[in-house]
């Protein structure tokens, strides 16, 4: 499902010094698995997210996510690509303009599903985030967790074949980030990959899943309990 | 994404920026008002050249009591070459009123005074074809006249000789600086135009990336944006359309007096039906490519990827 080897994201500072957000990193996570990628602020997570789901490119290395080489998928196959992701932000990232319904229903209407189709098909995934009766209202009338809820319903609608998630539980208190994991859980037993970046040790710790720490942009692949370390550079 | 699902977001655009887009659209109308107004006066400006053009002519002053038989010979001699159009008989009396309804205005005395209807002798007028009226043409207009005083009845033969050597040259100063002129504000239109647009898509740039994120086909996110920036350039055209019209109607009768002698009042003209048609659309394809310039810049693909790194 997702085969990082040798990845390197490199930016380039002012005045030319080159800064490495990710340093020879491999790493192979196979479909259906759920995995936590854990470590400090800045230590490269969301770079790497941001690799998983084709919003950057690798500097270097060879990144291939659900068959797409992401460092060579031209422009014009980026949409298909991403229609087969699904994708949940920490600060959400809905149209604020459009109610929690609409902001569903957009990867349907994208892929030009029929609008009764679309309609039930919302209608399913607001009732499994347990938001059937705030499907009219706008992103600022909720919420910060209702919010991710539907932020995650908007990622999960068009049945993708793996979920990623960048710190959705960063802006929650822990009943809800708690009932956020209950829902990539359940979207992971019906076959999803789940693959979550989160700085949150109490979350990853209360849940036997594989763990990958990354920090100062290399990766090492751990046990949920953290005391077995297995280096993941080379 | 249908064209009501376009209108949808252009109605919702216009409810959450008002204020911007109404600014867009006055700046708009105001650039669109400035082009029309050349337009509208360039093709005025046309139509009164043509006019002047069609005013070079050959006159021949007949001398007094020339036998009919003989004024008719010459007429038909005239008539039969192949660079005279028209030949035109005016009598002393015609040329007499002809010149009374010119001054009518300015000295209204001569339309009572039945001395004044005498002085002037009878003449052919001979128009010539638009081939005879250029520059490189004046020599033979020059040896016609030539050719014309030498004929017998002939007292005096006239072309305005410096119009006629100045007419072909001006015309073709004037196209050059009209052209100019014209490519200078269709520059500058489609520059506002692709900067206003800018304007309007910057500001909703988020909203550009997301639908990136989640699968959106680049013609799928750019769509809304190009109907949008069309329909804005083309109500911005119909506004100033309605401006130009209504400075044409205040300001016809000011156009007409100070035109009157010239008599080129009656040629002027607002742009017809058709010509109004050709500038709206023109408009919306404007917008619509300004729109489209600017939304594929942002819509590469990889709009995300310009954001913030951790």
């Amino acid at each position: 499902m997702i085969s990082f080897s040798h990845v390197y994201k490199t930016y380039r500072g002012n005045e030319g010094r080159e800064n490495h957000a990710l340093r020879n990193v491999h790493l192979e996570i196979e479909k259906g698995e759920f995995v936590f990628m854990t470590g400090p602020s800045g230590a490269g997570k969301t770079t790497l997210f941001r690799l998983l789901s084709a919003f950057d490119r690798p500097s270097s290395g060879r990144a291939v996510v659900n068959g797409y080489d992401i460092s060579t998928i031209p422009a014009r196959e980026l949409p298909f690509f991403r229609r087969r992701i699904g994708v949940v932000f920490q600060d959400f990232r809905l149209l604020r303009d459009r109610s929690a319904f609409d902001n569903i229903a957009l990867p349907l209407e994208i892929l030009g599903e029929r609008r009764i189709q679309i309609d039930r098909r919302v209608h399913e995934s607001l009732e499994s985030v347990g938001l059937l009766d705030k499907k009219d209202e706008l992103p600022d009338q909720m919420s910060g967790g209702e919010q991710q809820r539907i932020s995650i319903a908007r990622a999960l609608v068009h049945r993708p074949g793996l979920l990623i998630a960048d710190e959705p539980t960063g802006n929650l208190d822990p009943a809800m980030s708690s009932e956020i994991m209950r829902l990539f859980e359940r979207a992971n037993a019906q076959g999803t990959t789940v693959f979550v970046a989160t700085h949150d040790h109490t979350l990853v710790q209360s849940r036997a899943k594989r763990v990958i720490e990354i920090e100062a942009g290399q990766m090492r692949d751990a046990n949920p309990t953290g005391d077995t370390w297995r280096s993941m550079t080379t | 994404m249908a064209f009501n699902d376009d209108l949808k977001v252009i109605a919702r655009s216009w409810r959450q920026h008002f204020g911007m887009q109404f600014a867009t659209l006055t700046v708009l109308t105001a650039t669109f008002a400035t082009v029309g107004f050349m337009i509208c006066l360039s093709l005025n400006f046309q139509r009164v050249l043509t006019v002047w053009g069609e005013q070079v002519q050959v006159s021949a002053y007949l001398e007094d009591g020339l036998d009919p038989i003989a004024l008719q010979n010459l007429k038909t001699k005239l008539e039969e070459r192949s660079d005279v159009a028209k030949v035109q008989y005016i009598s002393k009396e015609k040329a007499a009123e002809l010149f009374r309804d010119q001054m009518a205005s300015y000295a209204p005395d001569l339309l009572s005074d039945s001395e004044f209807a005498t002085p002037f002798p009878a003449s052919l007028q001979v128009h010539l074809r638009d081939s005879q009226k250029t520059d490189g043409h004046v020599a033979e207009l020059e040896a016609l006249a030539t050719e014309l005083s030498a004929t017998a009845g002939v007292e005096d033969v006239s072309y305005g000789q410096s119009w006629v050597r100045n007419y072909a040259s001006f015309v073709g100063v004037i196209e050059a600086i009209g052209g100019l002129i014209g490519l200078i504000l269709v520059l500058g239109s489609v520059f506002i135009v692709a900067n206003s647009i800018r304007t309007l898509i910057s500001g909703r740039r988020d909203e550009i990336e997301i639908f990136e994120l989640i699968g959106a086909t680049s013609s799928h996110i750019r769509r809304p944006y190009i109907v949008e920036g069309a329909m804005l350039c083309f109500a911005a055209a119909l506004g100033a359309v309605a401006v130009n019209a209504a400075l044409y109607s205040w300001q016809l009768d000011v156009m007409k007096k100070s035109l009157a002698f010239a008599r080129m009042a009656q040629e002027l003209s607002f742009l017809s039906i058709p010509q109004v048609f050709a500038f709206l659309a023109a408009s919306a394809i404007l917008g619509g490519f300004g729109a489209w310039l600017t939304v594929r810049s942002l819509n590469t693909g990889w709009a995300a990827a310009h954001g913030v790194r951790s």
